[in-house]
């Protein structure tokens, strides 16, 4: 009984870092309705940012996270710009192949800079635990699961109240209204992307932290973040947190009753049924 | 118009029959790979071109059809030949009845669906001894480089005339109403389902062609290789810088990436996949229309401005 409480605890808490990536997923999509299949890169490039700067300046992780999020908001903000911006008004599926081959671009980059290897970010307390009432808190997975809850917070927040969030939900309703309330669209979508950049960095530095990767790792990571914000509900700012936690919890248990090597048949199955079943999600609004 | 067409054609045809009695094995094994993609990527044509369903999961049944054929001739020590049919067609049933519900979603929904298909097939694989799960599966060496290239080369014009066919027929017209608007398809009394469907199966065949003749050709397969994400992005951009929705743009696009791909290969092969990562986005950025659908919309002066795909999120 207690060791099952332990595995249930850790899928949670693995929940924490697949929110952190869906939330970041999730803001792209329900905003600007597109999928960011380089979203996974993104979060492995942050992580190997993080290693190099702890490697070469002794910078810790967790202080280097905000320069990373400045880093990736500035870089997404002039990505969506420049580039993404040419063509989202178009059809989903041309935005949809840019991403991959911006994805495709970031992947071979990433080899060609760091090899195919594996690496991690090593810090003293990468594999240490709390412990509490008997049972394990992976120190960076039970972090990851508090930032997910402040940052998800936090997004309500600033989506909710401030006059920035204001006109990203104004774009997000309708952009041809948003248009003639004198919003402008090229730069809510800008700003959007380079948040959930920012987001995404932060994501991958706790990926980073808590396991080995390489620039392979990206192509489950976005597909991860999609089962998760799938799960959750589209654009809904505690979906994320939901869909972490239902998936991490269903990985951690399935890996343990039917072996490791499952893990993916879960998640892809998963993600399978629930879009013959519920295509607009289980929490989520309808399609767009 | 219908004369230069077929001028056209005879004179590929000739030059393809021809190239191996001039050319060295380099050549013949480059030629080969441009014939293989060029028969998938008239494959992916039928259901992400000509019916608009973007499909990112159709490696899937390439992968079916290499493992299937593989684990049949290894294992129940069926003749190869028999081995390949019984694959091809299992993968073509399991596009029709896979396609009976993912062909009900829209955009990116079905774009996730197929490319979620591929990955939970190849979970399933990986964790199925019988397919060669883990440690992969070797055949025997049989026939010469020649005579795979003239095998490769004919399942790639077989695909280059089904899709002639189709376009002029009435399953075509019922397709292409089913591309620029579904509802109106369904309102007129097509059955949009079962069209799609079949699409999504004669794009499995040939898929799963393409695997059997694949796997006896490297005589060695693995799970991973086969279900390899990389190959479906390949049909799909060979489909769309030729020319997506048309009889000769994958082949075109085949030709052109197959090329660009052996000199980029001289430098390195992350060097060959950095140019595709950047082609793709140049093609999107500049070529939203491919090489043979710009001049197409051109000349009819019918372009409304959008892209060939019409899709319906």
């Amino acid at each position: 009984m207690h060791l099952w409480l332990q595995i249930i605890l850790n899928g949670i808490l693995q929940g924490g870092i697949l929110g952190i990536s869906a939330l970041a997923f999730s803001l792209q999509w329900g905003v600007m309705n597109l999928i960011n299949l380089a979203h996974g890169s993104f979060q492995i490039l942050a992580a190997y940012v993080a290693m190099v700067l702890l490697q070469r300046l002794g910078l810790d992780p967790f202080l280097a996270m905000p320069l990373v999020f400045l880093i990736f908001l500035a870089g997404g903000y002039l990505l969506q710009f420049g580039i993404i911006n040419r063509v989202i008004s178009g059809n989903l599926f041309m935005t949809l192949l840019l991403t991959y081959g911006l994805d495709f671009v970031l992947a071979n980059f990433m080899i060609l800079l760091f090899t195919a290897d594996y690496k991690s970010v090593n810090t003293p307390y990468a594999n240490s635990s709390w412990h509490l009432l008997g049972f394990q808190f992976p120190i960076v997975r039970t972090l990851a699961l508090i930032f997910l809850v402040i940052l998800s917070l936090l997004l309500w927040l600033f989506l909710e109240y401030s006059r920035t969030g204001r006109a990203i939900r104004a774009t997000s309703m309708g952009t041809e209204p948003a248009r003639l309330m004198g919003l402008k669209i090229p730069k809510v979508y800008a700003l959007t992307f380079g948040l959930s950049s920012g987001l995404a960095a932060i994501g991958g530095i706790f990926f980073g932290l808590s396991n080995a990767f390489s620039p392979a790792a990206g192509g489950p990571l976005t597909v991860g973040a999609f089962v998760v914000t799938i799960l959750g509900g589209v654009g809904t700012s505690w979906g994320p947190l939901v869909g972490g936690l239902i998936l991490g919890v269903l990985d951690a248990v399935g890996s343990v009753i039917l072996g490791p090597t499952y893990v993916n048949i879960i998640t892809f199955g998963l993600l399978l049924i629930i879009l013959i079943l519920r295509p607009t999600g289980v929490l989520g609004r309808a399609a767009t | 118009m219908k004369n230069r067409h077929l001028v056209f054609t005879g004179l590929v045809l000739l030059i393809a029959l021809l190239l191996p009695l001039l050319t060295n094995d380099y050549i013949i094994q480059v030629g080969t790979e441009i014939a293989m993609y060029a028969a998938l990527a008239a494959g992916w044509n039928l259901i992400g071109g000509i019916t608009g369903y973007p499909s990112f999961g159709n490696v899937t049944f390439f992968g079916l059809g290499a493992i299937l054929a593989g684990a049949f001739s290894v294992n129940w020590h069926w003749q190869y030949g028999l081995a390949g049919i019984v694959a091809v067609l299992i993968a073509g049933a399991f596009g029709f009845l896979l396609g009976l519900p993912i062909l009900r979603l829209k955009g990116h929904y079905f774009s996730i669906a197929t490319l979620a298909l591929a990955q939970a097939t190849l979970a399933v694989v990986t964790n199925v001894q019988f397919l060669g799960g883990g440690r992969g599966t070797s055949l025997p060496l049989i026939g010469s480089p020649l005579i795979f290239y003239y095998i490769m080369f004919g399942i790639a014009a077989l695909s280059a005339l089904v899709t002639y066919l189709i376009v002029h027929s009435q399953y075509g017209n019922t397709l292409l109403a089913i591309k620029s608007d579904e509802q109106a398809a369904q309102s007129v009394g097509i059955n949009t389902v079962l069209a799609k469907s079949t699409a999504f199966a004669l794009s499995a065949l040939l898929g799963a062609m393409v695997g059997v003749v694949y796997a006896i050709w490297q005589s060695y397969i693995d799970p991973p290789t086969v279900f390899e994400p990389g190959i479906t992005v390949l049909m799909l951009v060979m489909t769309l810088i030729g020319g997506a929705g048309t009889v000769a743009g994958p082949i075109l696009g085949a030709v052109i990436i197959g090329l660009l791909t052996q000199l980029a290969m001289a430098f390195s092969q992350n060097a060959s996949s950095l140019i595709l990562g950047l082609g793709i986005i140049v093609v999107v950025l500049f070529l939203p229309q491919g090489i043979l659908g710009r001049q197409r919309s051109g000349k009819g002066g019918k372009r409304k401005g959008k892209h060939s795909f019409s899709l319906r999120g």
